[in-house]
């Protein structure tokens, strides 16, 4: 016996409405050494964006930016990464699932940072689209830390009168000063 | 695709200078190879394997191919608009949606056409309809950006940016 | 998303150049977002072997139709193993 409510019900319960504004812990998405320059070399060649102002210190000083910069979302991905030293997480998924997809059962960090679960039925997720608000770039050697909350959630009724709920999340990065670099607000559609 | 003498030598394009309907120069990229896909998966080790591994992605995924990755073009999307500000704009904001998937073997022309101009607090703003169209025309990544560019004679472009308390919601 | 295999002839594949004119491009092979060519092999008796994978096998039979090959064999797949890895497919 399914316990989900039927597809005619509001999906938008009181504690889903209730989720709206919860904040995850701020944590620091950079490791301890800051944004170093061979990951921006690396990053900035898989975009192909040979710009000099991620590379060259003397150009970079006499742009309005005053220093070696990232691309506008860099820090946006610095928390992915694996911290050294940490248990093989691409192993140990296939360890526990030979099928694993790469993604699902890889986990890199502990779940520190991570907003708690929407308690909803649907569970199927999709990518509903992004917004990037851009502030400042990081410099080299700045540390990076983020924080996310859900910034809002609706509910669409589709064609066939099931629900649907449009979930948006956003992230503050910030630099070690507390200055505000970027907000990713990202919305996935759950049905 | 655009140098790196380019970058370093790019003239600033003013606010007077653009007017609604104005097409940017494109930046195309590609063909898309598995080697470029890989390269980006490695680069913030993603390990997904739809993006590197083919028989998993047609076998297991029923995908048609290794699928270039939104991540990928979150990023190609803000690089782009980046280099049409500098030296001394700023890419304020771009909203997008993932439509198309991209593979190997397809080109992306990144665009951008301003929809609408305007002035606030001495910055000229410019709102545009953006995205990474396919070679047969299908658009990958449709959204709207808004860009600040300085006016002639105007004030410079405040870094770090901070947006005028009208525009900000 | 089923899968479907097809044996027969197509016409001037024995040159390499012709193969890769009529196969190389992405709309070649990409039907449309659902319908796919992921193989086609030139074999050594002058026989050609095409995988598809799609909704429905009209569409491969169209594009099969196109490219001028005469069909002696149009069978679903059932499973497969890739270099140890197995998928089954229906």
């Amino acid at each position: 016996m399914s316990n989900a409510p039927a597809s005619t019900e509001s999906a938008l319960t009181p504690a889903v409405k209730a989720m709206v504004g919860v904040s995850a812990e701020k944590v620091e998405a950079s490791f301890e050494w800051g944004i170093e320059r061979e990951g921006l070399r690396i990053f900035t060649q898989a975009i192909m964006d040979p710009d000099p102002r991620y590379w060259d210190e003397a150009f970079a000083k006499s742009t309005k930016f005053g220093a070696i910069i990232t691309p506008p979302i860099y820090c946006t991905y610095i928390g992915r990464r694996q911290r050294p030293g940490a248990e093989d997480p691409v192993t140990r998924a296939f360890k526990e699932n030979p099928n694993s997809d790469g993604i699902g059962g890889v986990r890199t960090g502990e779940g520190k940072g991570s907003l708690p679960l929407v308690p909803t039925h649907l569970l199927r997720i999709l990518n509903a689209g992004n917004e990037i608000e851009l502030r400042q770039y990081p410099k080299i050697g700045d540390r990076i830390y983020s924080q996310a909350k859900y910034a809002d959630i609706k509910e669409r009724v589709q064609k066939d009168g099931s629900r649907m709920l449009v979930v948006t999340t956003e992230t503050l990065y910030t630099n070690q000063n507390g200055e505000l670099l970027c907000i990713l607000r990202a919305s996935q559609i759950r049905r | 695709m655009t140098t790196a003498q380019e970058l370093r030598d790019k003239k600033q394009t003013y606010w007077d200078d653009v007017a609604v309907g104005h097409q940017f120069p494109p930046l195309v990229i590609g063909p898309m190879t598995p080697t470029h896909l890989f390269r980006w998966s490695a680069a913030i080790e993603n390990w997904h394997r739809i993006h590197y591994d083919q028989s998993f992605a047609i076998y297991h995924e029923g995908l048609p191919n290794i699928l270039g990755q939104g991540s990928w073009k979150q990023s190609i999307l803000p690089r782009y608009l980046k280099d049409l500000c500098l030296p001394d704009g700023w890419p304020w904001k771009v909203t997008f949606q993932h439509r198309a998937m991209i593979v190997p073997g397809d080109t992306i022309t990144v665009w951008a056409t301003v929809t609408k101009k305007y002035e606030e607090e001495g910055l000229g703003f410019l709102e545009c309809d953006v995205g990474m169209r396919l070679q047969y025309d299908a658009e990958s990544c449709p959204g709207r950006a808004t860009l600040v560019l300085p006016i002639k004679g105007g004030k410079p472009i405040p870094y770090p940016f901070v947006p005028p308390k009208k525009l900000v919601s | 998303m089923a899968r479907w295999i097809a044996i027969g002839k197509a016409p001037g594949w024995d040159d390499l150049a012709k193969f890769t004119q009529e196969n190389k491009d992405t709309a070649q092979w990409r039907i449309d977002p659902k319908c796919t060519v992921t193989s086609v092999y030139a074999l050594g008796d002058g026989r050609m072997i095409a995988e598809y994978h799609g909704p429905t096998v009209a569409e491969f039979e169209t594009w099969l139709k196109n490219k001028g090959w005469s069909v002696d064999s149009l069978a679903a797949i059932k499973h497969i193993a890739k270099t140890g890895e197995i998928w089954k497919v229906v």
